[in-house]
């Protein structure tokens, strides 16, 4: 286990080198957050439903770009090759990564939640807080997932591009920054096949604006994802183990 | 970064959540309220107790309860009337937490995105605390390809042809719509409008609407459109009109067919005169209501401006009042010259400067806008109603301008304002 611990610590500790990973991670929610749920005037008296979508956009994030970016370089510059020739369990490595993009996910919902309470007037009872905190927290788990995927299967280089290929519109598509009804109903379609709508309609259903369907139901959707995301990582395991494929 | 950096941070984020601010604590939802005057929906009963057992009113009685419970205290001159229903709205946003600043707990929105619509329906069956009004929607519309309803973006499936009335109401049906709204302009009027159905599609789509057993109104907005959506079979006219007064023949065929009308005064007297808002609304309102929302309603108006066609509106609304019709109060909130909540006390107001009784008009935004919506439940103070209230004072014969500042409102027995 203190393998596993020293492994999270390493890589804390290479994340708080790496100013360019945190600070848009950070800013990028709480800045959009503050134009668009607190001084546009569409959001007046919606700043609690705009909380939630900005923070699921906001903890996707992290998953997504130390996952994807961090894979990729490692993998590509023979980093994880030299790993599994070491005692390391290459579960440490993923668990590492796993923990840390939910701390700095947390972050972000810490400062979401400060911004929104002290700017927006939010209050929420501390059920839902915590609630909250549980869902996106352990929500960043399907990204990871496809992170991982991305870093297993593109170059260090391209690999950001990557994820902004992919994290940008997946939040457009998913209605966390416009109300899904104001776009046309194939985009609908699309929404209900992405994880972040249904993350985000849990977040919704904390605070009684969920949609029609059974919160479990996004919850098991969001479970085979991260399932079969992990089912195509297996079968690419090959990939983790060599500069060689670049 | 060691184990106890770890659970730090972990105590850290605890605290931090537990320091979060919460809402502000509510009363629960079961009460007396009285000896207080009421006006019950339809009638007058002074001095009385009403009793709210978790959300649903279970006794209105001249004689004080006898058992103990936590009782709301009355001023002698204080009124309560139940929950107002605006009958022609468009929600989205926070329009249904803003109908309750007014007092206006029911709303009837007639053409809306249909994914509120799912919402709406768990939300009113419940009597758990909620900051909004109750909704039942028509959803989409049913409207022409490029007809009025299409410019707004959200595809309201347009009717193409003659076979796809039913399956348009079905489809509407099928996403959770209360009713049926269709929107018709008859080939003959005299001022142009976008495309709409035919007269044999109206019909169609108002039959289909009928042998699925809801109702089917529809949005006119002259007398000659108004004349066919009757003789088609509508139940409902959502809006009024004002190119002529309303004649006699169509009153008798209306009261014949009980067919009611929503005339949405307020938002044409913004389009053909534009005052009453600055006039009458605004000196009457001071502060009751976000500066900003005020200027959007004494901002612009009077597109249409004509004299004839105000005279006709004040004509057509003491035809109606003089009538035996079921005329409803609705605001068509937001469009231009409203806002959620206030604009049906405009309306209300509007009744009021145009001599209509207190009472007709706060049992049109009541008991009988339940009745014709088919909502159960709203609309009146009786034993089995669910406990949407509004407290005013002093008497409501006072003027309608009391309503701006209600000084209380309960929402399935919460007093939410």
């Amino acid at each position: 286990m203190s393998q596993w611990i020293v492994e999270a610590q390493m890589d804390m500790r290479a994340l708080l080198r790496s100013p360019s990973f945190y600070i848009p991670a950070f800013a990028f929610p709480v800045v959009f957050y503050f134009f668009f749920g607190i001084m546009v005037d569409f959001s007046n008296g919606h700043s609690d439903y705009l909380l939630i979508s900005y923070a699921c956009f906001g903890i996707m994030g992290p998953p997504f770009f130390h996952l994807a970016v961090s894979i990729a370089s490692e993998r590509t510059h023979g980093w994880l090759t030299l790993k599994l020739l070491s005692p390391m369990q290459f579960n440490s490595f993923i668990f590492a990564k796993l923990v840390n993009s939910a701390a700095f996910s947390a972050v972000i919902l810490l400062l979401l939640y400060i911004e929104s309470a002290w700017l927006a007037g939010v209050r929420l009872w501390f059920w839902q807080w915590g609630l909250l905190t549980l869902i996106f927290t352990l929500g960043t788990l399907p990204f990871a997932a496809l992170g991982m995927l991305i870093g297993a299967l593109v170059a260090d280089r391209a690999a950001a591009g990557v994820v902004n290929l992919i994290y940008l519109p997946m939040a457009l598509l998913s209605g966390l920054w416009f109300p899904l009804f104001l776009m046309p109903d194939w985009v609908q379609w699309i929404a209900y096949g992405l994880p972040s709508y249904h993350l985000v309609q849990l977040g919704y259903a904390v605070i009684g604006k969920g949609d029609e369907v059974s919160w479990y139901w996004h919850i098991i959707y969001l479970c085979l994802f991260s399932i079969s995301m992990m089912a195509v990582l297996r079968s690419l395991s090959g990939r983790f183990s060599g500069a060689s494929h670049e | 970064m060691n184990k106890l950096t770890w659970i730090i941070g972990a105590g850290a984020v605890a605290a931090l959540l537990w320091l979060l601010p919460e809402p502000a604590p509510v009363e629960d939802n079961s009460f007396t309220i009285g000896p207080i005057n009421v006006f019950d929906g339809e009638k007058v009963l002074r001095a009385h107790y009403v009793s709210v057992e978790e959300g649903v009113i279970v006794r209105v009685e001249s004689q004080p309860p006898k058992a103990v419970q936590r009782v709301y205290p009355t001023k002698p001159d204080q009124w309560i009337i139940p929950g107002l229903i605006d009958s022609h709205v468009h929600t989205w946003g926070d329009a249904r937490e803003r109908a309750l600043d007014f007092g206006v707990t029911t709303v009837i929105d007639l053409f809306g995105h249909p994914s509120e619509l799912r919402r709406a329906r768990q939300q009113r069956n419940s009597v758990q605390l909620q900051q909004e009004a109750d909704m039942w929607g028509a959803g989409r519309l049913v409207t022409a390809p490029d007809g009025h309803g299409t410019q707004f973006g959200f595809s309201p499936h347009p009717l193409a042809d003659d076979d796809s009335a039913e399956s348009a109401v079905s489809e509407r049906l099928a996403e959770g719509s209360d009713f049926i709204k269709i929107v018709y302009t008859a080939e003959d009027v005299d001022y142009p409008h976008r495309p709409s159905i035919s007269y044999q599609q109206l019909q169609r789509v108002i039959q289909a609407a009928h042998d699925q057993q809801v109702l089917a109104v529809v949005h006119v907005a002259d007398h000659l459109s108004a004349e066919h959506a009757v003789t088609a079979g509508a139940d409902g006219l959502v809006h009024g009109f004002f190119d002529q007064p309303i004649s006699e023949q169509l009153i008798d065929k209306m009261e014949q067919l009980q067919v009611f009308i929503v005339p949405t005064n307020i938002i044409y007297e913004h389009l053909v005169h534009g005052e009453f808002n600055k006039q009458v609304l605004l000196p009457a309102c001071g502060d009751c209501f976000n500066q900003q929302k005020l200027n959007n309603l004494s901002r612009g108006g009077a597109n249409m401006a004509s004299t004839s066609f105000y005279n006709n509106l004040k004509t057509n609304t003491r035809l109606l009042d003089e009538s035996e019709l079921d005329v409803l109060v609705g605001s068509d909130a937001p469009n231009p010259g409203t806002e959620h909540g206030i604009s049906l006390i405009a309306e209300l107001m509007w009744l009021e400067a145009q001599a209509v009784n207190w009472q007709v008009a706060i049992h049109s935004a009541t008991a009988l806008a339940a009745e014709r919506w088919r909502i159960k439940g709203r609309g009146r103070i009786a034993v089995g109603q669910r406990a949407d209230m509004v407290l005013i004072g002093p008497s409501p014969a006072q003027g309608m301008h009391l309503l701006l500042d209600p000084q209380a409102v309960w929402k399935n027995g919460y007093q939410v304002r």
